[in-house]
Order: structure tokens, then sequence, then C-alpha cells
């Protein structure tokens, strides 16, 4: 095993009877609010909730914790496949891509860059999608021009758009507290949680 | 008294709404306030004054006044002519003993005046002293407005649906007044582009273009036209502040809008003021708009007979509706052509029945009054204009502006030539108010500056004008007047009291806004919930306090396994080329010989070798390093580390992943035995392979993990660190497999009582802020060969200077349990304290840890301890309690 292995999800192998699953921080409000899970690339993905389509047509609340996440140390050019690649600062990126691509994306990398590092585990992520999404967001954050970095709901999170979905990185270990208030601020519009299958094109970062 | 169907009434007639008024139903249109609906069922009194208790009517309509405060719905102090009618609302009056119409507390109009000055409870009430229980007894009864809502709950729970919002917004442009000054301000700053928002306060934007049904059409295409230009046009939806920065909260119903504005248009327009003359405050006097509101926007007729008071061109074109209304205009005394006038209005009941001008009574039962229309500068001044006084118009007008502030329209000081009404326009009769909210009059001001406080700052603070529910709104302008009068100074020399936020009345909850209580949770969390642990707060974190058998969990511990969940441990990667040269520096011991695979526990002390947390370092490989800390000390340790290296400027990448891997402990004499059951084939943790501080990577569960054989709990013991995402995965497991093992999950308390059995130190607990390394027993730590490290000046002053006291072990001589943060005591004075304790079962003692003086940290040195009333016995212990060689976890 690389050193580092032990910080990465997608390094858990089916061996010897075991079947490890990745499980998102959310998976127990998803849970809660009725989801229906599929097991996709090494993750318990919660690929539809109840009720989903009403609350998309004002703010959609997805899980896209799944995604494989990566800080990036150093003056690099995004690579082929980074669906997602924003700078925190000039020399250290955060970068969104299918998870099946981590360990690819770090070899391709690990050349430029003073540090690669897998912050799949590190961090969650909360599609909202929707015709009220950006008001959500401004019920739980003063963060306007996107990316951005700042308080989300009052913990660290970094705030990214892609196709007209809000993505909202955070520390995983304030994922259930995150989710509840996102999903708190979505409910006065008819918002609410929503599986990933729902999301579509916009919300699938491939 | 509701007129026919008017053009641009607010009226949506075709709606019929329902309420209740003190157990009364009455009938309203959509479009109708709570007042105008009470209005049109023949209600005329509307509240009881704060001090006096003389009954109130609408005198504003505009929601500034305090005179249609009443409970709505259980909350109280709700201004109601500004409040729409909503089906099935329960609306009561306030500020009453008995009806709003009889209220028995009036009798302090009638006989309390000679009682009742200002700063009354410091004169009338003092003498004889022993009755000031009573007095304060009734004067507590009488004070406040308005009841706190029945039954309430100190569940916050209980109000989770009583909800309140905050939503940021950021605009280039924000323009507070949507009149018709506002509405052309926004449509310019559209035309320049960036998003632009205009808020109104009133129900719909047009300013005082809505005041009259000539100018309806005009406000209406101007709202059009800033619409269609992509101005945010908002109302009712009112400003309460500005802040620097050009913050603008703003109150639109249930939601609090925080602005961030490039530029803010203050578009106000104008404070209607009173005239202050007797019987100012009568039912039936009004101000000139809200008659016009009452007539244009609800078809109400006010009166059958009025009078006009006016020093400005609004009271003739109130004169001409009332006319056009039905309405009798008896007289109109226009202040510009009588500037010496003077007037007394006469009541019944307080009722206005009369206006006696210059010695001739004229009857009526409406008085309309305009005073000189005051720029409504407040938010200009709280953002720090500068405001004067203009002697010619008689109004305080701002004279200079922040940068990024603007003034348009009236705000600026556009009112047109009004006269100047004289500080008190009559005298004689009824009482003259210059104060509606707090009920002081002219003779109140005047008492008042005979006592010495003259400056306008110090009167606001003794008679409290100025400080009632309108915030200045009606009485400002007018007290500034009778000072100078009074005083005979000019109102320039006079001067302003300070304009502080809200601009208007807001209830707490809107200033809260949705409660948010962060909360880090573990992956494994729901697990613990699930096996039915008592979930604490440590820190921001939710932790398993036990599993509902504390003595059980330790026993498992101590004869198989137990497994506790540590992922909210700190973790940090040091690596890079001066890796090895960053931890000598930050750390008191040595990193330099760590060999690769290797643990070792650190300490970390500030600068003045204080003592603030602790952790292991594992070398993962000759530049790579993994530290761990305290749960509640990860992100200090962080920040301590970065703002080192910013200094040493050394090679090293220094990267926080807290959260990104779980840990679990799995601890015991049997949990070897469970290890062996879960990692792969080529993993060997015998004790020969993985000894005693040995760290190694190895997949256990199928899961890639860094074990690290250390013991906190005294036994032989592997903990675990691996990405989150697989924590329920790797718990499950872990259970499964060691069921047969009489594995158990154990939580925070049967640690403790574990790590204590052996000595070992919770920082933070154990420790406070003048915890040095020689105090509290950890020299071992200080390496004095190594060249420097973070607090080691300060370590070699405490050796120098002697030590003062000893962090040691100690246990009771008795059973007795005495509290962590028990005194230790020698000649009743407290020598030392008790920072940890527990009664331990393998031990078969109480046994502890505690801060003795140093001269007392020796072997089987008794103490006495403070319990309750008396002392205990205990004696200082300096091995570990349980397994005292530390064979067990050699094991």
């Amino acid at each position: 095993m690389n050193i580092l292995d032990f910080l990465s999800p997608g390094r858990a192998r089916a061996i010897d009877g075991f079947h490890p699953v990745a499980s998102s921080p959310l998976e127990q409000r998803l849970r809660d609010a009725g989801a229906t899970f599929e097991e996709r690339d090494g993750w318990l993905v919660a690929t539809s909730v109840p009720h989903e389509a009403e609350h998309a047509a004002a703010c959609g609340v997805a899980d896209l914790s799944h995604l494989g996440k990566l800080e990036v140390r150093g003056a690099v050019d995004q690579p082929p496949g980074a669906t997602i690649w924003y700078p925190i600062t000039p020399e250290r990126i955060l970068c969104l891509c299918p998870p099946w691509t981590v360990h690819p994306m770090i070899d391709a990398l690990s050349d430029q860059a003073r540090l690669v590092l897998d912050q799949t585990g590190q961090l969650g992520v909360i599609a909202l999608v929707g015709p009220e999404a950006r008001t959500v967001l401004r019920r739980v954050s003063a963060l306007d021009e996107l990316p951005a970095s700042g308080l989300v709901a009052h913990v660290a999170a970094h705030v990214l758009e892609r196709q007209g979905t809000i993505l909202v990185v955070f520390g995983q270990e304030v994922g259930h507290y995150l989710w509840e208030a996102i999903v708190d601020a979505a409910e006065p519009f008819g918002g609410g949680p929503v599986g990933v299958d729902l999301l579509g094109d916009a919300g699938r970062i491939e | 008294m509701r007129l026919g169907a008017q053009p641009g009434e607010l009226l949506d007639r075709s709606t019929r709404i329902s309420f209740q008024y003190d157990g009364e139903t009455v009938e309203a249109f959509a479009g109708d306030t709570i007042a105008s609906a009470l209005f049109a069922h023949g209600r005329r009194v509307f509240g009881r004054s704060f001090k006096y208790h003389r009954p109130r009517g609408l005198l504003c309509c505009s929601g500034h006044c305090p005179n249609c405060m009443m409970v709505v719905d259980g909350v109280p102090n709700v201004r109601t002519c500004v409040e729409p009618v909503r089906d099935g609302a329960v609306v009561k009056g306030q500020n009453f003993r008995g009806s709003l119409d009889r209220d028995l507390l009036q009798i302090t109009d009638w006989i309390g005046g000679p009682f009742t000055p200002p700063g009354f409870y410091y004169k009338t009430f003092i003498r004889p002293r022993r009755l000031w229980p009573v007095y304060e007894k009734l004067l507590r009864g009488l004070a406040g407005l308005g009841p706190l809502p029945e039954g309430l709950s100190s569940d916050p729970a209980d109000y989770a649906d009583d909800r309140y919002d905050v939503e940021h917004r950021t605009v280039e442009t924000l323009v507070i007044g949507g009149g018709r000054s506002g509405l052309e301000a926004a449509i310019a700053a559209a035309a320049g582009g960036g998003r632009v928002a205009v808020v109104d306060e009133a129900p719909r934007a047009g300013g005082s273009l809505l005041l009259s049904r000539a100018t309806m059409g005009e406000a209406d295409a101007l709202v059009a036209r800033a619409r269609a230009a992509g101005v945010d046009v908002l109302a009712p939806a009112r400003a309460i502040g500005l802040y620097e920065g050009n913050l603008v909260p703003v109150v639109q119903g249930r939601t609090m809008l925080r602005y961030r504005a490039g530029a803010v248009v203050v578009a106000s327009g104008t404070m209607d003021q009173p005239l202050v003359f007797p019987g100012n405050d009568l039912v039936g006097v009004m101000f000139a708009s809200a008659v016009r509101r009452l007539v244009n926007w609800w078809s109400l007729r006010p009166g059958t007979r009025a009078v006009v008071l006016t020093a400005d061109d609004q009271g003739h074109e109130a004169a001409g509706e009332l006319a056009a209304a039905g309405v009798t205009v008896a007289r109109v005394v226009d202040l510009r052509e009588r500037p010496t006038a003077q007037f007394r209005a006469k009541g019944h009941r307080g009722r206005v029945y009369a206006v006696e001008i210059a010695g001739e009574q004229v009857d009526c039962d409406l008085v309309v009054m305009s005073g000189s229309p005051q720029p409504a500068y407040a938010l200009l001044a709280q953002a720090g204009a500068t405001i004067e006084y203009d002697e010619r118009r008689g109004v305080l007008v701002p004279t200079s502006l922040p940068d990024g502030v603007q003034a348009v329209g009236a705000a600026a000081g556009e009112v047109g030539e009004p006269a100047v009404p004289a500080a008190t326009c009559g005298s004689g009769g009824d009482k003259s108010f210059v104060c509606f909210c707090e009920d002081q009059g002219a003779k109140d001001l005047k008492l008042a500056i005979g006592e010495g406080f003259d400056s306008i700052e110090l009167s606001k603070r003794y008679t409290t004008v100025t400080m009632g529910p309108c915030q200045g709104k009606l009485c400002h302008l007018n007290s500034i007047r009778v000072y100078a009068k009074e005083t005979s100074a000019s109102e320039i020399s006079v001067g302003t009291t300070t304009a502080r936020p809200p601009w208007a009345p807001v209830t707490l909850g809107m200033l809260a806004g949705r409660g948010h209580t962060p909360a880090k949770r573990t992956s494994i969390h729901h697990r613990h919930r699930a096996a039915g642990a008592e979930v604490i707060w440590t820190g921001q974190w939710r932790r398993p306090l036990h599993y509902g058998d504390p003595a059980g969990e330790v026993a498992a511990v101590h004869q198989g396994v137990g497994l506790i969940d540590v992922s909210t441990l700190g973790k940090i990667l040091v690596g890079g080329p001066d890796a090895v040269e960053f931890l000598e520096r930050i750390y008191p011991n040595r990193y330099a010989d760590l060999k690769v695979g290797r643990v070792r526990y650190g300490v970390l002390t500030n600068d003045n070798g204080r003592i603030f947390d602790d952790g292991t370092v594992v070398r993962l490989a000759d530049a790579a390093f993994y530290v761990t800390t305290t749960s509640t000390g990860a992100a200090h340790v962080l920040h301590w580390f970065e703002w080192w290296n910013e200094i040493w400027q050394l090679d090293v990448e220094i990267a926080d992943v807290t959260a990104a891997n779980a840990a679990v402990n799995v601890a015991g004499p049997r949990s070897r035995e469970l290890m062996e059951r879960l990692v792969d084939a080529e993993a060997d943790v015998s004790n020969e392979g993985f000894k005693y501080l040995d760290a190694r990577l190895m997949r256990v569960a199928g899961v890639p993990c860094l074990a690290i054989r250390i013991g906190f709990v005294g036994e032989l013991g592997y903990e675990l660190h691996f990405p989150s995402p697989h924590g329920p995965h790797v718990w499950d497991e872990l259970l499964a497999k060691g069921a047969d093992l009489g594995i158990r999950p154990f939580g925070l308390e049967p640690q403790r009582v574990l790590r204590l059995e052996k000595g070992h130190v919770i920082i933070g607990q154990d420790t406070d802020a003048e915890s040095t390394l020689p105090e509290a027993s950890m020299s071992w730590l200080l390496k004095y060969e190594k060249e420097d490290f973070v607090g080691r000046w300060a370590a070699e002053l405490v050796q120098e200077r002697g030590e003062k006291a000893r962090l040691v072990g100690f246990e009771m001589v008795g059973d007795v349990l005495p509290l962590e943060g028990a005194q230790i005591v020698e000649g009743g004075r407290s020598v030392g304290r008790i920072t940890s304790v527990r009664r331990s079962a393998a031990v078969g003692k109480v046994i502890g840890l505690c801060w003795v003086p140093a001269a007392a940290a020796r072997e089987g040195v008794e103490f006495d301890v403070k319990v309750g009333d008396g002392v205990e016995r205990g004696v200082v212990r300096l091995k570990p309690f349980y397994d005292p060689t530390g064979g067990r976890l050699r094991a």
C-alpha cells in the first residue's frame, strides 16, 4: 500500500469475505427521508427520494458526497477529467472528479504538484438545484459571487456552481448538521431532499 | 362609516375576511389592516397610553406611533394600522385594567399628575422606605407594554415552527424608500447595470404619491418602469438600520433580508410631526397623512366634522379629500398665515368634541394636524451623516453624507417651505404632549430642565422622550423646540440625540433568525445511537458517554475486548524535506530518531511553556508524519503549526485530515484475536511482528488502515485510522467478528476510568493554562540536548525557580468519592485540587489525579481533601494504579 492509502476510500477492496461499501456522512438523513440507495463505484448512493420531483420544482437538495475530491498544492494546470477545478488560492486547488478517477488523477498530478491529497473522505458535497436554489443558499450564507469559500450555516465550506447546480463542499463531520440546516431553509419554498438520479447531467460530475 | 368603492382603494371587496376582537367577530375586506377594519367596525379607542392610561385613537396609520398597538394572536405590541387582516386572527387590546374604553388605571391621568413627574420612581415612591417593596410590586405590575403570551414554554423545540429566517442579498444599489425620488433613483441606477433593489415600508411602493388618488397612477407607472428596468421592488419591507459597509437589514414579513450594497440611496421621505397643544392626543386628533390613508386606501370616513391645523400644504390636501368624502371641514388654520395661532382641543371621555382657536370654540369630532414635515434622516444619521437644524424651515436636514450613501427627495431636505410651528401652540386645559409613547408633556420637559437636565442627551435618559416605541419619530423635533425655548438657546445649539438602530421596533426572534447549532458527528455516530448510547457534547462534537452500562464496558476492556470511536481526534499530515526539523522545533521531545513505522507520544506547549495539547506522532516515511491531537484541540494545533511555519519558512506541507479518517480503538486482552480475524493475509499482528508503539499499514475488513499499537486505556490495543466513509463498515465488522470474544462498544465515561487507572492525563482537564511539563510530571519529554524548541526558555525557567506544584496520582484512604475540582486543604487553606477522580473496580479504590504542593509530591504522602463540610484523607501515588509495569500493554 502507498503510505497515504489509509486516507483513500477508493483503496478499499472486497477481499477475504469483506465487502466494504463507503457511506456518505448524510446517509442517515437520507434514510430518514425514505431514500432508495444503490451501490455505485463502491459507495452507497441515494438515487431517489419520495416527493423529489415536487422538491426539485423549488429547490432539490441532493447528496453528492461520493464524488472524488482532491486537494492539490502547487502551480498546477487543470488536467483532463478534473470536472471542477477550484483554485482556493493560486497554489491550493480543490478538484472534484468522478470517484473512479481519483487515483489516476493523483498519479497524473503527482509530478507537477507539491502535494496531492485524496480528500474524498474528508469532504461532503450537497447539491442544490431548482429555481429557488440561490435563495436557499442566501438563507444560509452571505457568499454571493461563486465560487467562494466561507461560512454556510456558520460552518466553513466551499460553494461552487456548475451548470446551474450549486455545490456546497464541507467537512464531512458537520454533514448531518449542514444537511438539516439547508433542508430546513428549503422547506418554506417547498424544497427538500432529492436523489442523485433526478439531477441528470447537471448533477453528474463526469 | 365605510365609503362606497373608491378608485385606487387597497381593498378587494370580493374577498371577505373575518377575525375576532375581544370575542366579537369583525368583518373586513382583503387589503384592510386590522386597524382599518376595526375603525370601519366602529372602534375609535385603539390603545391606552403608557403612563396616564389615556385613551388613544389612530394617529399616524403608518406604523410609527404607539397608539394602535394591540395583541394579535398572542403577540403583544403589534401595530395594527399596518398589520394586514387575516382570517381567524384573535385580536385584543392591551395596557388596561377593565377594557380599552373604560380603563381603571386612567385614575393616574386624573389624580396622578403630581405623583408622576419625570423620574417619579426616584422621587414619589421612596418614602416611607419600608413601603418600597409594596411600591416596587405595584410599579412593576404596571410597567411594560403588552402581556407576554400565556403558557410560554421554555423548550426551544416548542417554537420550531415559529420561524424567522435570514436571507443575505448583495446588490450594487439599494434604495430605501419607494416614493417618486426613490423609484427614479433606482431606475437611473439600473440603467447603469448591476442589481438594484428598492425597499419600502408601506404596503406598496409609491410613497407620498399614493396619498392622493390623483397621483396613485403615477406611482403605479413608476413602479412598473422600475420593474421593467430590472429593479427588485419590495413592499412592505422596512429597512431598520444602515450599518458600516452599507449593510442594511430589511424586515420583510418574518424574514430579515441582510442587504450588502455598493451604494445606498436613502429616499425615506418625511415623518409627520404633531403640533404641541393642549389635548393633542385626544381620540380624533390625527395626522393629515393618516386621514388621507383612511380615506384613499381603505375608503373610510374618519369623522363627520373636521378642523385642520397645518404648517404645510398637506393639511389643505387632506381637507379637500375629507370634503370629497362627505366630511364637513369646519375650519382650516394654516400656520404659514397665522404663525402665532393658539389652540386647544377639548374632549369628553378622551374623545375630541371641539377645538378652541384663539378663544373661539369650533365643534368637531376630527382634528387633522400637520406639523412641519420632518425629513426621515435617522438611517442617514446612523450611517454617519451630519444632521443640522434648518432654522428657516424648522426641520433637521442632512448636510453631509458618508461615502457610498446618498440622500434624495424629501429625505435630503426637499420639503418645500413649511411654517415653523412654535414649541407649544397653546396653553391651559388638557395636557400638551411632546412624547406620545412615554406620556411626556411640555411641562415635564420644563421640569427636567429645571432639575438640571439641560442637555438633550441627558434629558432623553431622564424623561425617556424619544426612547419609546416610536423611537423619536414623532417627538424628537418637538423636544428640541421645547428645549430651545425653555433654555433660551437656538435649536442648533440644542443639537440632536444619537440615532441608533433599529429604525423601528423589531422582534427578538427576527434578530436571532433561524437557530443553528453546528454539531460535529463522526461517520459512526448513528451506530452509537442505534446501540443506545447516551450522547453528550464535547466541544462541538457529539460523542457517546456510555452505552448504558459504564462499569460493564470497563470490564469488557479489561477482560475481553472493547471498541471506542475516537474519530474525533485531530489528525494532521506533516510532510516534506524539513518535516523532521519542523517537529523537532515544535515539540519538546525528539522526532529525528523516531524510526519509520514507530509512534511516539508528544505534548505541545506554548511559548511560555504552558501545556495546551497532546497526541501521538507516527513516522510514515522518512519525510512524512501523521500527527494526532486531542479532539477539541485539532483546529488550534493546526493553526499553531501553520503559524510557526510562517515564521520558520521550512519546506513542509501541513494538511488537516481530521475528518478524512475515522478512528477506532480496539482494546483488551483479546483484541489481537479480533484483529487476526479482520486483517489481510499479509498483515502480521503478532507481538513480534507488531510491537507496542509500532504503526503499520494494513487492510482491516478490506479497508486500508493505519494501525497504531498504543494504549490510552491500559490494555493491549490497536488504534485504527481509516477513511471516514468506511466507518460504519469497519465498526460493524469489528463488532460482528468480536461477538464471541465478548466485544462491547465503550464510551467516554469508561474511557475516563480506564485511563485514570493508568494515570494518563487528559489535557485541559488535568492541566490548565498554568501547567508546565515539569510540574505536570512530564519532565521526561524535555530534551534539552536539542538546539531549541517552542517553550524551552520557559521550561528552563521553571527548572531554575523550582516547581511550585505537581500533578500526581492519588487514592482515597476511605471509599469516599470527592468531586472533581475538590480542594486539597492544609490548615484550612487550599493548597491544591483534584482534577480527575473515579471509583475503579479493577483497582478496588477511589483513584484520581490531583495537583499538590511540590514538596508533597512524594509516594505515600497523605493530604486532606474537602468533601462536603468535612475533609477526607488521600494518599499520593506516583505509579500507575493498574498494570504498573505495562506488561498488559506490551503483551
